[in-house]
Formats: C-alpha cells, sequence, structure tokens
C-alpha cells in the first residue's frame, strides 16, 4: 500500500508576477479527509487545479499513491519572472548541499536516499498530463463554480461521467454491441442517485436543480468515475445551515461508503471542524498552518489570518 | 426505457413508409419532375447537414470545411469509377490519366452488372469518406489542440486551398485539372431497365436509402456513450476533461467522422449531378449547409433532414416564380430575374435573427411523441366543448 494517497512537494504556481500558491507542500492519508481553508484568494482552487492537471505547476511536484504523476521546474519566459522558491530543485543543475565536515561516501548516501525517495531527483523531468488522465488514475473533483452539463439530465450527467470506464470501442457502442455494458452502467447511475438523494428528480435538466442539489449531483458525477480520492470545491457553498449539516454527515458517510480519502475546500467552519481528520490552512499562497481541527482553531496566526476575519463576517 | 423502445420504432416505421412513399412516387411521376429533383438533392444535403451537425451542434466545434470535405469525397468517387475505355475521352488532356482501373466496372466483371453496381458505388462511397476523413485527421492534428476557433479559419483555409490543388494541373493526370470528370457510375445506372426503357425507377429510391442509412449510423453514434462525450464536451469542456473524457481524441473523433459522411455525402452528390468539377465546392456552399443546421435547430438531427428539403426546395423550386416578369402591378414588374434571391435572404435572415433555435432547437421529432401530442390536442378539443355544455347547464 502506498505511504500516501497524495503528496504535493514544493509546488508553487504562478501566473504572469502574481504567485498564487507559493511553495506547497501537503500529504493526504488513505481514508482521510483533509480540508484545505483560508481566505479568499489564498490559492485554494489553484492548488486543485494543479492537482488535477489543469495548470502544470511553475515549480514542484505532485505524487499520487507514490507515482509521481505532476512535476515541473521554471521554464522559458517563466525562467526569468519566476519569484518562488527552490527554482533548481526540480532540474538536473539541483545539488544537494554539502554539510559541513560530510564525508564523500556520506554526500553520496544521501543523494543515494534522495534518488529513492523521488526516482526522478536530480532530473529535468517534466510530467504535465491532461486533467482526464489524472482521473483516469482515479482521482475526481468537484467545481468551487458548479460546471454541470447544463443540456443534460440529472441522470445523464452521472451516466456520461461513466464514459471513462468504457470497455466498447467507438463500433461497438454505436451498433450497441455493448448493451451489457451500458444496461450494467445505467445500474450503477441510478444506485448512486440513489445514495446521493437525487433519485427522484433523475429525469430533470440538471441546471433546473436547486442550488444545494447541483452540488450533490456534482459530487455523485465525480463518484460515478471510480474514484479513490475525491477533491471537493466548496461543496458548501450557498447553502443553508441545515443543508449544510446534511451535507457534512453526507460527506462522512461517502467516504465510509466508498472507501475513499477526501480532500475538501470549504469556508463552513463547522463542516470543516466537523468532519476533517486534518486541516491545511493557506494565506496567500503559503501555508500558514496545519494540524488536527484542535490545534487550528487553538493557533493564533490562522486566527488573525482568517478565524478571526471569518467571525467578524459571521457577525455582521 | 420502454417509451424509447416503442418510439424508435415507430420512427423506423416511419422511415419505411417514407421510402415505399418516395418508391412508388418516382414509378408514377416523371423522372424529369422537380419534385424529385428536390427530394434527391435536399436528401444530400440533409447528409451533409447532419454530418456538420455532428461536429456543429452536437460536439460545439466550429468548423467551416463541410465543402473542401464534399469535393474530396466527390472526386475520389469519380476518379475511382470512371471505366478503363472512357478514361482517354474524359482525361483527355492527359493522355487518359495516370489511373487505369474503375471499381464499380471492374466489380461488374466478376460479380455481375447488379451485384458489382451496388458493392462497387457502396465501397467507393466508404472510400470516399475515409479520405476525406484522413484529410480532416491531418488538420485536426495541429488545430483541435487548441481552444478557441481556430478550427473555423483553418478548415476555412483548407476548403479553398483543396478547391486550388484539385485544379492543379500537375495533378491532371488523376484530378483531371479544371476539366470535368464523367461517365462514372451515377445514381440512373440504379434503375432496371427492360428492352430500352426503364421498367422501375430506383434513382431516387437508391440516393434516399443510402442517406437514410448514413443519418441512421450519425443518430446511433450521437445516441452511444460516445455521442454523449461529445455533448458533454459541447456543454462544458472543463468538466468533461475533469471527468476523464479526452478532449483532443473525442475532438478528433467527431471531427473525422463528420468529414467521412461529408465525404460521403459528397461522392452521392458526384452521383447526382453525374460530373464533378472543383468550381461549385465554393465556401458558399459551407455557408448553405450551415444555414440549413441553422433553420433546422444546432443539435437537431431531423430538424437538419427536415430544413434541408425546406432549404432546398425553396431555393430550387417554391420560389422560382419571384423570378418570372408575368405579375405586374401598374404596367410595373414588382417581379424580375434576382428577386427570388433577396426574397430568400430576407427570409433566411428573419428565420436566423428571431427563431435563433431554429425549427426543431435541440429536440428531435419523434413520431409516437408526434402522436401523442395530436391525441392529446384532439381530446382537449372535445373536452372543450362538453365543459362549455356543463357549464350551461348548471347556470
Ligand atoms: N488562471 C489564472 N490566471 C491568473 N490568475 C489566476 C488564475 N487562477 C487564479 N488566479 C489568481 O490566483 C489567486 C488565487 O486564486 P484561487 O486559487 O481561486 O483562490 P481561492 O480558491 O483560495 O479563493 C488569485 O489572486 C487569483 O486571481
Ligand atoms: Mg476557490
Amino acid at each position: 500500500m502506498a505511504e500516501h494517497v497524495l503528496r504535493l512537494e514544493n509546488v508553487t504556481m504562478q501566473f504572469g508576477g502574481v504567485v498564487a500558491v507559493n511553495n506547497l507542500s501537503m500529504e493526504i492519508n488513505e481514508g482521510e479527509i483533509v480540508a484545505l481553508i483560508g481566505p479568499n484568494g489564498a490559492g485554494k482552487t489553484t492548488a486543485f487545479n494543479v492537482i488535477t492537471g489543469v495548470y502544470a505547476p511553475t515549480n514542484g511536484q505532485v505524487a499520487f499513491r507514490d507515482e509521481t504523476i505532476v512535476r515541473n521546474h521554471p521554464q522559458g519566459k517563466m525562467k526569468k519572472l519566476y519569484r518562488g522558491e527552490n527554482a533548481e530543485m526540480y532540474t538536473a543543475e539541483y545539488k544537494l548541499e554539502r554539510l559541513e565536515g560530510e564525508s564523500d561516501d556520506a554526500y553520496a548516501a544521501r543523494q543515494d536516499a534522495e534518488k529513492a525517495r523521488d526516482p526522478f531527483a536530480f532530473t529535468s523531468r517534466v510530467f504535465e498530463p491532461t486533467p482526464d488522465k489524472i482521473t483516469d488514475l482515479g482521482m475526481a473533483r468537484t467545481f468551487q463554480n458548479i460546471r454541470l452539463w447544463k443540456s443534460q439530465t440529472v441522470f445523464d450527467n452521472v451516466l456520461i461521467a461513466k464514459h471513462l470506464r468504457r470497455t466498447s470501442n467507438l463500433f461497438s457502442a454505436a451498433f450497441r454491441g455493448n448493451k451489457k455494458e451500458e444496461n450494467r452502467q445505467r445500474e450503477e447511475v441510478l444506485e448512486l442517485l440513489k445514495i446521493v438523494g437525487l433519485e427522484d428528480v433523475k429525469d430533470e435538466l440538471s441546471t433546473s436543480l436547486p442550488y444545494g442539489k447541483q452540488r450533490r449531483l456534482e459530487i455523485a458525477r465525480a463518484l460515478a468515475t471510480n474514484p479513490s480520492l475525491l477533491l471537493l470545491d466548496e461543496p458548501a457553498a450557498g447553502m443553508n445551515p441545515q443543508e449544510t449539516d446534511e451535507l457534512t454527515a453526507f460527506i462522512g458517510e461517502i467516504r465510509d461508503q466508498f472507501k475513499i480519502t477526501i480532500l475538501l475546500i470549504e469556508h463552513h467552519m463547522n463542516l470543516v471542524m466537523d468532519i476533517s481528520d486534518r486541516i491545511y490552512v493557506l494565506d496567500f499562497g503559503k501555508l500558514i498552518a496545519t494540524g488536527t481541527p484542535q490545534e487550528i482553531q487553538a493557533n493564533q496566526k490562522v486566527i488573525d489570518a482568517y478565524l478571526g476575519v471569518e467571525e467578524e463576517h459571521a457577525e455582521n | 426505457m420502454i417509451q424509447q423502445k416503442k418510439s424508435s420504432k415507430a420512427n423506423l416505421i416511419f422511415i419505411l413508409g417514407l421510402l415505399v412513399l418516395i418508391f412508388v412516387l418516382e414509378q408514377v411521376i416523371p423522372s424529369s419532375s422537380m419534385l424529385l429533383t428536390v427530394i434527391k438533392k435536399s436528401a444530400i444535403y440533409a447528409l451533409a447537414a447532419v454530418s456538420m451537425n455532428l461536429l456543429n451542434g452536437f460536439t460545439g466545434l466550429f468548423s467551416l470545411g463541410q465543402a473542401g470535405f464534399m469535393l474530396i469525397g466527390a472526386y475520389v468517387y469519380g476518379i475511382l469509377n470512371i471505366p478503363v475505355a472512357d478514361r482517354a475521352a474524359v482525361y483527355q488532356y492527359f493522355d487518359g490519366g495516370v489511373i487505369q482501373f474503375s471499381i464499380v466496372d471492374g466489380l461488374q466483371g466478376v460479380l455481375g452488372s447488379a451485384v458489382g453496381l451496388i458493392l462497387g458505388v457502396l465501397l467507393s462511397l466508404i472510400i470516399a469518406g475515409l479520405v476525406a476523413g484522413v484529410f480532416a485527421y491531418l488538420i485536426g492534428l495541429p488545430v483541435l489542440r487548441f481552444r478557441g476557433d481556430y478550427l473555423a479559419v483553418a478548415t476555412l483555409g483548407f476548403a479553398e486551398i483543396i478547391r486550388a490543388f484539385f485544379q492543379w494541373d500537375v495533378l491532371g493526370p488523376v484530378t483531371n485539372g479544371s476539366n470535368l470528370l464523367r461517365k462514372f457510375a451515377n445514381l440512373d445506372d440504379f434503375n432496371i431497365v427492360s428492352g430500352g426503357r426503364v421498367a422501375v425507377h430506383l434513382s431516387t429510391t437508391v440516393l434516399v436509402l443510402i442517406v437514410v442509412a448514413c443519418i441512421l449510423v450519425i443518430t446511433l453514434i450521437i445516441n452511444s456513450t460516445y455521442g454523449r462525450a461529445f455533448k458533454a464536451i459541447r456543454d462544458d469542456e472543463v468538466a468533461a476533461e475533469a471527468m476523464g473524457i479526452n478532449l483532443a481524441r473525442h475532438k478528433m473523433l467527431s471531427f473525422v467522422i463528420s468529414a467521412f459522411f461529408a465525404g460521403v455525402a459528397g461522392g452521392l452528390l458526384a452521383m447526382y449531378q453525374t460530373t464533378v468539377q472543383a468550381m461549385p465546392f465554393k465556401t458558399a456552399m459551407t455557408y448553405e449547409i450551415l444555414l440549413i443546421v441553422v433553420i433546422g435547430g444546432i443539435g437537431s438531427v431531423t430538424g437538419s433532414c427536415i430544413s434541408a428539403f425546406i432549404f432546398v426546395g425553396a431555393s430550387e423550386w417554391w420560389l422560382r416564380f419571384l423570378d418570372m416578369e408575368k405579375y405586374n402591378i401598374g404596367g410595373l414588374n414588382i417581379l424580375r430575374p434576382g428577386f427570388r434571391k433577396v426574397v430568400f435572404s430576407v427570409a433566411i435572415m428573419i428565420i436566423v435573427l428571431f427563431f435563433r433555435k431554429g425549427i426543431m432547437g435541440e429536440s428531435e421529432l419523434n413520431i409516437a411523441g408526434l402522436g401523442r401530442w395530436l391525441k392529446r390536442v384532439f381530446t382537449k378539443k372535445k373536452a372543450a366543448p362538453a365543459a362549455a355544455e356543463e357549464g350551461k347547464n348548471h347556470g
């Protein structure tokens, strides 16, 4: 079994001169629910976009189940523009710093250890797969600004996500040689819709649903790709307190039922503190704290940068 | 599910009925009649429009290469089917050309004239489509990786270049330069002749049959898991990609399928016209097909078919009277040659401006659904007077 389900290492994402994510490292273990929180514009969604292949990071790497899936270093124009750290770490120019009085043997051993940890260390290898390849590996996401297929029904939105796991080709699919698979997929979709409580609206247009149900549908659609890691970008945005509580319970249920790991971005602190095993806090692209919900709630830095501000918002 | 099965059965019966009707029509009305001409031409345009709709309407990719792919299909069909004996005459400026075989003729020699004709024509049409598909693949490789409207620009350019290319003298031994290709197997060869007279007319029926088969295949693709993936790309490609749909591969698939059927439509156009020349495959032809798609409804197969018939009928036939100088008011001819085109353009403008969704929008004509709808209308009509009477009794 892999050590970590997901591991980000020194990930930096710079848009022009804006460093949206700054040297972010994080780890997620099997079966955990991990929250990524922070003020608006902190770079949380950008981190998701890097993990899922929407953007190739400017620097750093991402490993999924100990397999490097994303890796990059500042190149081209970015070489000069780059304002982040570790500019050479993911290139062939990278050298381990010699420790004081270190013997050659000890230095070589440290280099070997680095190579064992990261098979692409000391190379300029770049991995920038398209998002579908990453989804294929077993990672699925939802979007902060809901992105359902609007001309499709609730049922078809989930069914289309099954396309990834097809075994049919164009001909067998067109001439219905894949009837068995198609029927099985339809049954699975129905089952999923039952689980998320959208069975009764399955034939309605996805966009005709109220906000809360659209968010649930996005979760169902992501689950239909058979992920082992689910990334939820503000799943409770726009929900009232009761819906949020239901969603909190629901997220726990799907973790247990589908035996998946969950990384979520959320502003509803009740939800985050209730279900997270661990929390990472971002501010201006940088990690400012990490720990259990109790630790985060007591962390002065976090209160100053985020939680305190949130409370003020709540009072208003 | 059950209702779906029933309605697709009803649709099939409707299509069969249509074919039978066309067959009967073809026997009873003169083969030069305008109606048959319009049916033939609109069938070909319907296939071209549906294939364009697959790409523009169902996958959300805007391409303007339809005329180019049809040209390729028409040429491939023509080149492959000119009888060896006629090649010297057809390629008179190019020493009889370099290709010295004819698929239909060759097969007829082996399989007999009827089977050889049918298989030869089908094989040639498939090759015509495949060649168009290969061109689409080559264009798609560099272009489809980018987002935005590069495809429209690239395909428009391609269509213009390919037209010049096929008329290029150097290619003359294959394409016959800017001269006509002719004498290849055409639709009239399907008519059954006995004693010097046509005993059974089949030219229109065969053409419509081929078109129906092609559109059926496109419909099957649209309703398959691949078609659903195309629609997902159209609706939101970021979400499609995030849900595991490989954008490059699926866009390419849709583009190549669309070009394949455009190529087949081009081959059919060659058969219908009995001659091929690059000249008429202008951008205007692509725009005509685009208009048919828009008028029928972007994302509706049946819409494209209905609108192809209306469009061809109107431009070739029903609006002809507008060009005649026989109606005058106060000694002034209101109608004169060219007036038809003015009225036609205005009508199209009105449709595009005020009926943006076209005739069908994104829905499909469904015979069972139509039946249910008619039933509802009639029962309502019957129910209304009854209710009115009841009201009277109470008063
Ligand atoms: N595609 C992009 N191009 C330029 N800037 C971007 C892009 N995406 C995000 N940003 C910038 O990155 C920063 C972080 O944004 P985001 O990750 O959406 O924040 P969060 O999700 O934490 O609210 C913002 O300043 C935003 O403007
Ligand atoms: Mg965000």
